[in-house]
């Protein structure tokens, strides 16, 4: 479903180049779910950006859904993301000037889905909002607007979701239910689930666990094994 | 539709209101203000109604050809005739001088007449002239000839009854020179007067009225065919008072239309640059959810496109509010209702949203596409600072093809471009050191002033960019007050209470002294009498004016008529020398000095040393040039082209004139002057004094409305400027808050903050805006300049409450929503 081979990503700072990613190869089958755990700053967020398609290596190539997305440009890449991807983010990312429904709706608008209320009202109702179709993100609780994020990322029946510290921003409670919420969906739609995190929680619940350090992927600890 | 729901969704949060507002308000005042400047002018051709009862009128001292006159109707003409003498009217044994006017059927062609049937009695309007058998005679004859209505009394050898009491006609401003007191007659009626023989003194006018390509077809024709002792006259001629206020009023509203364009535009600036920004995240998820670059810029320019819409449809309607206001202004003078302007208003509206759009908004939306979708896991990914000079560039061009497309004057326009680039550029940098130089004075300030210092110079050139924005604002608002100021001084210093409003004409130098007590007894005061000599202008330097003219293939009216000369040992009143000098008093030179007003000098390319020739009677007089002569045409007092030394006219033929004010109830006072110096010509300049009023206070009046909605755009800039820096503020106070600040340390530290950029704007502005004025009035208005010194408390005062109150207004609600809720928002 995912793979990418020799994976490098080198920026320009005020100190010269720095190259966060060295080398990743990696590949990830459907339906699986893969943590990715890392010191903060060690570069897990780059490598999801990259996965995903949001972003182009610096070398390397990247296939996801078996198509190279390394090799696509950005308008192709965008399609790709549309069949093929969901996000829930650390920050929510809700639009503000959207109601949760109208939020849960914009990716299936997008595609140009005619059923786009129905089916974002259902996935609403899935994790628990279906009262709370008209409020806007800033008239919910952080817990409630990931749960919108998460209606959002399954609305439009991605292969792949990546998730990027989605408890980070969230009360340890309401953490261990959106996990719940995320890995139930995922469950049930068999998506594959790529997540990152530095929750041990979170990462025991995936089947396995990288450890990004130095710039390179290498297997969690024995004690952090999958699960 | 997608972009349409995103519309409706933006616009339920309140995203989109500034910008629309904003377009609104162009278009607004463009509609408004173009097909208002329409009506001017048509209110200009309508005024002539009231001054020469036609559109145009033909002058000619014997009657026209016939197929001159038939011409006419070739290019959809109407014409009418009025032919103009003086006559003896005679009933019983009493006899009156009296200034008859013919008209033909079709009279008046513009305007209508006021008769009524008994002294001082109701009046009624009527549209025709009397009918054939009739005269119609002013109130003040009756008792001169001791008749009623209803009486017949002689002129030459016909009968005519008393048809009626002439009021008002609409060419009565005209009567320069008439005899006063007046009757008018049908002009079938005069052959059998037999008064007009061979050598009569007549005036013929032919009178034209139709649409105004029309005429000016008509007069290519006619013009090959005029020869000098034909005049073609239009209300410019005939009035040039009411047209130079009409023409300033026009060109006061081209500027104020100029100036609310450019307005509007900055304030859709800075609404689309913050629509756009606000719109980073959304961008950035929308790509991360599959949206294609363009697509979703399409769904964007999809919206701006139907803003657009909506803001046009928005300020047509206002415009044509402010327009139909503006007309049943000028309605209520002109007494006719105006023409509905065509669809030209609406097509300039439409261009000027389109302008505004594509020049200002779209800029700040393309930086949109560029946005990565990365941006959802790094913030900072779209916010580096953008190569900002491009739609700088392209604003600023469009701005000026904007201002000068209104203003069609493209001298006006780059000068207050580059003025206010120049300025705006120097204010800035000005701003910036200040900044920096009260960033070491202020850190021991207290409370509220540290807070205000340090939040302005966190942001060091956002703030002064935000100063620039805020000055050019009052800047411009400042030129509007200055010019409209100034114009009502001019237009009230031009015909101030008391003006005189009679002029005496043809006085004889025997009688000067008997007039003089005359009007000593009624206590009336006169302007000085000055001597008159009819003489024309026949050579300069030895060449004849017409050869001369044919030369440079023009032609002056001054090759067609006598000029009024005079003499004079001092300069007279609001006369002012702008080159060469005034004679020393009992100088006597050879050839004699001459003084020539300026306007004519340069129509007739006269300098200084130059010999001009005169034809005086049957005498030629040589004479020299010495000073050239700036005249107030406007004062109401006797003026003249030609000033000669005392004693050189002395030898020709003369008589005097003089001017005096009379206030309307001492009116009849003229029978008594007339019966008693029946010679003496009284030239009324009441009615012309009366409608100038009337003209200059309906304009004054569509002045003051434009220029509330200037202030509108105005402060919509400063409204959009406060809320283009409102999110940092509100995230910034919301901690300050959180961290235990009190309310009134925030709202103190706000006020101060925004009164501080205000009123550095101020002062930049006041700088910028004498700067402007002094151009504009000295070059555009032809009007002078004096500065302004209450500009300079004026324009920070102004900056500070205006940008203080909105920037407070805009931001009180910081301090009345919980802290924790502005965090969560931001």
């Amino acid at each position: 479903m995912l793979r990418c081979s020799a994976l490098e990503k080198t920026v320009d700072t005020a100190e010269g180049p720095l190259n966060i990613l060295k080398g990743i190869t990696l590949e990830i089958k459907a339906g699986d779910t893969v943590a990715i755990t890392g010191a903060s700053g060690s570069g897990k967020s780059t490598l999801l950006g990259l996965l995903a398609g949001l972003d182009l290596p610096s070398s390397g190539r990247i296939w996801l859904a078996d198509q190279e997305i390394t090799a696509m440009n950005e308008d192709q890449r965008a399609d790709l993301r549309m069949r093929h991807v969901g996000f829930v983010f650390q920050s929510f990312q809700l639009l503000g000037s959207l109601t949760a429904l109208e939020n849960v709706m914009l990716p299936l608008e997008l595609s140009g889905r005619s059923d786009a209320k129905e089916a974002a009202e259902r996935y609403l109702d899935r994790v628990g909002l279906g009262p709370r179709l008209t409020h806007y993100p800033n008239q919910l609780s952080g817990g409630e607007q990931q749960r919108v994020a998460i209606a959002r990322a399954f609305a439009n029946s991605p292969s792949v979701l990546f998730a990027d510290e989605p408890t980070g921003n969230l009360d340890t409670r309401t953490g261990a239910r959106i996990i719940d919420t995320l890995f139930e969906l995922n469950r049930e739609t068999g998506t594959t689930l790529v997540l990152v995190t530095h929750e041990q929680r979170l990462a025991e619940r995936c089947r396995y666990g990288l450890e990004l350090v130095d710039g390179l992927l290498q297997p969690a600890q024995p004690d952090e094994a999958p699960c | 539709m997608l972009s349409l729901r995103l519309l409706a969704r933006d616009w339920a949060a309140g995203e989109l209101r500034l910008l629309t507002t904003a377009l609104a308000l162009a278009v607004a005042i463009v509609v408004g203000i173009s097909a208002f400047t329409e009506q001017l002018k048509s209110a200009l051709v309508s005024e002539s109604n009231r001054f020469i009862a036609a559109d145009r009128v033909l002058m000619a001292p014997n009657p026209a050809p016939e197929d001159w006159l038939q011409g006419a109707e070739a290019y959809g003409l109407r014409r009418g005739e009025t032919a103009r003498f003086a006559s003896m009217l005679v009933a019983g044994d009493r006899m009156q001088l009296t200034g008859v006017k013919a008209v033909s059927p079709s009279y008046p062609l513009r305007g209508r007449l006021e008769i009524s049937d008994t002294a001082g009695g109701p009046s009624r309007t009527v549209d025709h002239g009397p009918a054939t058998g009739e005269i119609w005679l002013e109130a003040r004859m009756l008792p001169l000839l001791s008749v009623n209505v209803g009486d017949r009394v002689e002129i030459g050898e016909s009968r005519l009854r008393v048809g009626a009491i002439l009021v008002k006609e609409p060419d009565r401003g005209d009567a320069f020179f008439s005899i006063a007191p007046h009757a008018l007659m049908a002009l079938a009626d005069l052959p059998a007067t037999r008064i007009i023989q061979p050598g009569s003194r007549v005036r013929y006018n032919y009178l034209f009225a139709g649409p105004e390509k029309g005429l000016a077809a008509y007069h290519d024709w006619l013009k090959k065919r005029l020869t000098p002792d034909y005049r073609w006259l239009n209300l410019r001629d005939t009035q040039p008072r009411v047209a130079s206020a009409l023409d300033r009023a026009d060109r006061f509203l081209l500027l104020a239309s100029t100036l609310g364009v450019a307005l509007a535009g900055i304030a859709i600036a800075i609404s689309a640059r913050r629509y756009s920004e606000r719109h980073y995240d959304a961008m950035a998820v929308m790509k991360c959810l599959g949206g294609r670059e363009g697509r979703l810029f399409g769904l964007y320019l999809q919206q701006l496109l139907f803003i657009g819409l909506l803001g046009f449809a928005l300020g047509a309607a206002l415009g044509w509010a402010v327009q139909w206001g503006l007309s049943i202004l000028l309605e209520s003078y002109v007494g006719d209702r105006l023409p509905v302007p065509g669809w030209r208003p609406l097509a300039m509206g439409g261009l000027t949203a389109a302008v505004c759009l594509a020049a200002f908004a779209l800029p700040p939306l393309l930086a949109l596409r560029t946005i990565p979708p990365l941006r959802v896991f790094r913030r900072d990914l779209g916010n580096e600072r953008r190569r900002a000079w491009p739609a700088i560039a392209v604003g600023l061009v469009s701005l000026t093809l904007l201002m000068w497309y209104h203003s069609r004057n493209l001298q006006l326009t780059l000068s207050l471009v580059l003025g206010a680039c120049v300025t705006l550029a120097a204010g800035g940098f000005l701003v910036l050191q200040l900044l920096r130089w009260t960033r070491r004075r202020t850190a021991n300030a207290g409370g509220a002033l540290r807070l205000a210092m340090a939040s302005l110079q966190r942001h060091p050139l956002r703030n002064a960019l935000q100063v620039v924005m805020f000055a050019l604002a009052i800047m411009l608002l400042l030129i509007l007050i200055f010019v409209r100021t100034s114009l009502l001084k001019d237009w009230q210093r031009q015909l101030p209470p008391g003006t005189p409003n009679h002029f005496l004409v043809n006085i004889l130098p025997e009688q000067i002294a008997d007039v003089r007590a005359w009007l000593g007894e009624q206590r009336i005061a006169e302007t000085d009498f000055y001597p008159m000599v009819r003489g024309r202008l026949t050579e300069i330097n030895g060449t004849s004016i017409e050869e001369r003219m044919k030369r440079e293939q023009r032609h002056n009216e001054v090759q067609d008529r006598a000029l009024n000369l005079t003499w004079s040992g001092d300069l007279p009143a609001d006369n002012s020398i702008r080159d060469g000098s005034w004679w020393k008093a009992g100088t006597q030179t050879s050839p004699p000095e001459v003084s020539v007003e300026t306007h004519l000098a340069g129509e007739l390319d006269i300098r200084l040393g130059d010999r001009l020739t005169f034809q005086i009677g049957p005498e030629t007089l040589e004479s020299r040039v010495t000073s050239l002569r700036k005249v107030d045409w406007d004062n109401m007092r006797p003026n003249f082209y030609m000033i000669f030394p005392p004693t050189v006219l002395d030898e020709y033929a003369h008589t005097f004139i003089t001017s005096l004010y009379l206030p309307p109830e001492r009116k009849t006072v003229l029978n008594a002057f007339v019966q008693r110096f029946p010679t003496i010509t009284v030239v009324e300049m009441d009615a012309i004094i009366a409608q100038v009023r009337g003209v200059v206070r309906q304009v004054t009046q569509a002045i003051e409305l434009v220029l509330w909605l200037i202030i509108g755009c105005a402060l919509l800039v400063l409204l959009a400027g406060v809320q283009a820096s409102i999110d940092v503020r509100i995230g910034e106070n919301a901690l300050l808050r959180a961290l235990g600040a009190q309310r009134r340390l925030i709202t103190g530290s706000l006020w101060l903050e925004f009164s501080t950029i205000g009123l550095a704007a101020g002062v930049i502005a006041a700088f910028a805006a004498e700067l402007a004025v002094w151009y504009f009035q000295e070059r555009v208005m032809e009007m002078s300049y004096a500065p302004h010194p209450w500009t300079w408390l004026l324009g920070p005062l102004l900056g500070a409450v205006l940008v203080g109150g909105t920037g407070y207004l805009s931001c009180r609600h910081i301090v009345r929503v919980p802290p924790m809720r502005l965090l969560q928002a931001t």
